[in-house]
């Protein structure tokens, strides 16, 4: 894989992670029935998430990439820890992906159900612990170079959700103005 | 293992949570008793939950309360879309709407839905069940904060349903079919049979209530807590939903009490012998017919499903 099309895929990656993320936050808030408005209302604001992670991530770079002596051999770097870390997101994003198309287009209800009960539901859970793991094995063989985005994409991916909670639906925490 | 504990007797942290009197009037809760309940059932979880609610003084904050279960309910709604709880109901309704048509019933078919919560179910049916004319839909649950909240919420969509704060086996304009969701593992024993009796057989024609598949109690309490952990945020709702899940009737027992109270019909499970899929058949429900409608019913439903009998669980027993 080219180093263009490990930075693309990394970045379309984190683009759809992102919107999903920002669509799980939105669900479950007032009970109201989804629209597509709505859904897509949720997507754009995963959009605007990727899009400050994308700028966090790239922030965390730019000591690494200051030289320009050193630039290019740095960028390599960070390619190939981009390299490993599509090593663990892929399977992820293709297991995600199977389950979003059997839900979506799956037919029968049971086989949707299925697909969140099997896949999406077990995988929310574990998505913190594979972004880290991601990161953690992008990092590994050169730490000293590669900590610091390393852990600026774990802090900002895994805060997606509840930092878009906290700006989109806090005036909802157990509805401030009485019911009825 | 915790599983192995006994379930029947666990309680649901939301149903202690509000007291009326006979005339319906709200009763102060005291905090400390409700958390003393959880902890005589040996759940430090349920009474730790209790003890960090809103208080007035030594009671629950009624408003406080009411937010919080909206809040619940906000969640059990996503749960319920993401189960396709609406699709299944909607799949059996509209071979009894039929069959109801098909035997000569002109008039208005009316669906209620029996502790509906904030009506995510009758809201879903009403927008996008396509349900054949003739049909009404209705919500009933005992309590006004969530009736208030269903019809507000069907209000911003635009959404023409009923929601009523009533007991829905005495309401003015009667069931024709009746269904819940998550209701029926709140009613043990006897109660159970007292539930079925009060569906009075001079309108209702047919019940579908769902509850949690009785599959192996490991598998179903793993399931539970990790599907609640991933999808609801309040801890009530995960305590909650762990044990209502736990607390489900027995097939044997489900329909033997259905068949007792409600006499008057044909009484059925829908789902594979064995229980099937775990990972499919989360809920499954029991459903009653008057005789004139068994028949058209299970061939409209089709080959692929399978209904068992009310006899065939019971054999044995």
């Amino acid at each position: 894989m080219s180093d263009l099309a490990v930075t693309l895929t990394l970045c379309g990656l984190a683009l759809v992670d992102a919107a999903f993320a920002s669509w799980r936050t939105a669900t479950g808030r007032d009970g109201r029935l989804s629209t597509p408005r709505r859904e897509w209302v949720s997507f754009g604001w995963g959009v605007g998430a990727w899009a400050t992670c994308l700028a966090l991530i790239a922030l965390a770079c730019v000591p690494a990439l200051r030289s320009i002596d050193t630039r290019s051999a740095e960028l390599a770097h960070l390619v190939d820890g981009g390299r490993r870390m599509l090593g663990v997101y892929l399977p992820m994003a293709a297991l995600v992906v199977f389950a979003v198309a059997v839900h979506l287009i799956g037919g029968t209800h049971d086989r949707r159900a299925a697909a969140m009960t099997i896949v999406l539901g077990p995988l929310t859970l574990l998505r913190p612990a594979v972004i880290a793991a991601g990161a953690l094995v992008a990092a590994w063989p050169d730490p000293a170079r590669l900590w610091l985005p390393a852990l600026v994409t774990v802090a900002s991916m895994v805060a997606i959700g509840p930092t878009l909670g906290w700006m989109r639906f806090r005036h909802l925490r157990w509805r401030r103005r009485p019911v009825g | 293992m915790w599983w192995r504990r006994d379930w029947a007797e666990t309680l649901e942290v939301t149903d202690l949570l509000l007291a009326v009197d006979d005339d319906g009037r709200r009763l102060p809760v005291a905090v400390e008793e409700v958390a003393a309940a959880f902890e005589a059932t040996g759940d430090a979880w349920g009474a730790r939950i209790v003890r960090r609610l809103p208080r007035q003084g030594s009671h629950l904050d009624p408003d406080a309360v009411d937010r919080l279960l909206v809040a619940v309910h906000g969640e059990l709604s996503r749960l319920t879309s993401d189960l396709g709880q609406p699709f299944r109901l909607r799949a059996l309704l509209r071979p009894i709407v039929a069959e109801l048509r098909e035997q000569g019933h002109d008039g208005p078919i009316r669906v209620v839905d029996v502790g509906c919560g904030t009506g995510f179910t009758i809201r879903w049916l009403t927008a996008k069940g396509d349900l054949p004319t003739g049909v009404e839909l209705v919500g009933c649950d005992l309590d006004p904060a969530l009736v208030a909240e269903a019809r507000r919420l069907a209000d911003l969509d635009g959404i023409a349903c009923r929601f009523e704060a009533a007991d829905a086996f005495a309401l003015d304009d009667p069931a024709t079919i009746l269904t819940s969701a998550g209701v029926i593992h709140h009613f043990r024993d006897d109660a159970l049979r007292r539930f079925f009796a009060a569906h009075d057989p001079t309108h209702v024609q047919a019940f579908v209530h769902f509850d949690t598949t009785p599959h192996a109690p490991w598998l179903r309490y793993l399931g539970a807590w990790l599907f609640h952990l991933a999808r609801m945020r309040l801890e009530i709702s995960r305590h909650d939903g762990v044990v209502s899940a736990m607390r489900t009737h027995g097939d044997a027992e489900l329909v033997a009490a259905a068949a007792a109270g409600a006499p008057w019909a044909d009484v059925a499970l829908l789902g594979p012998a064995g229980t099937g899929s775990p990972f499919v058949n989360v809920l499954r429900p029991v459903i009653g017919t008057i005789p004139a409608l068994s028949a058209g019913v299970r061939r409209r439903l089709g080959s692929p499903t399978e209904l068992r009998a009310a006899e065939s669980l019971l054999e044995g027993r």
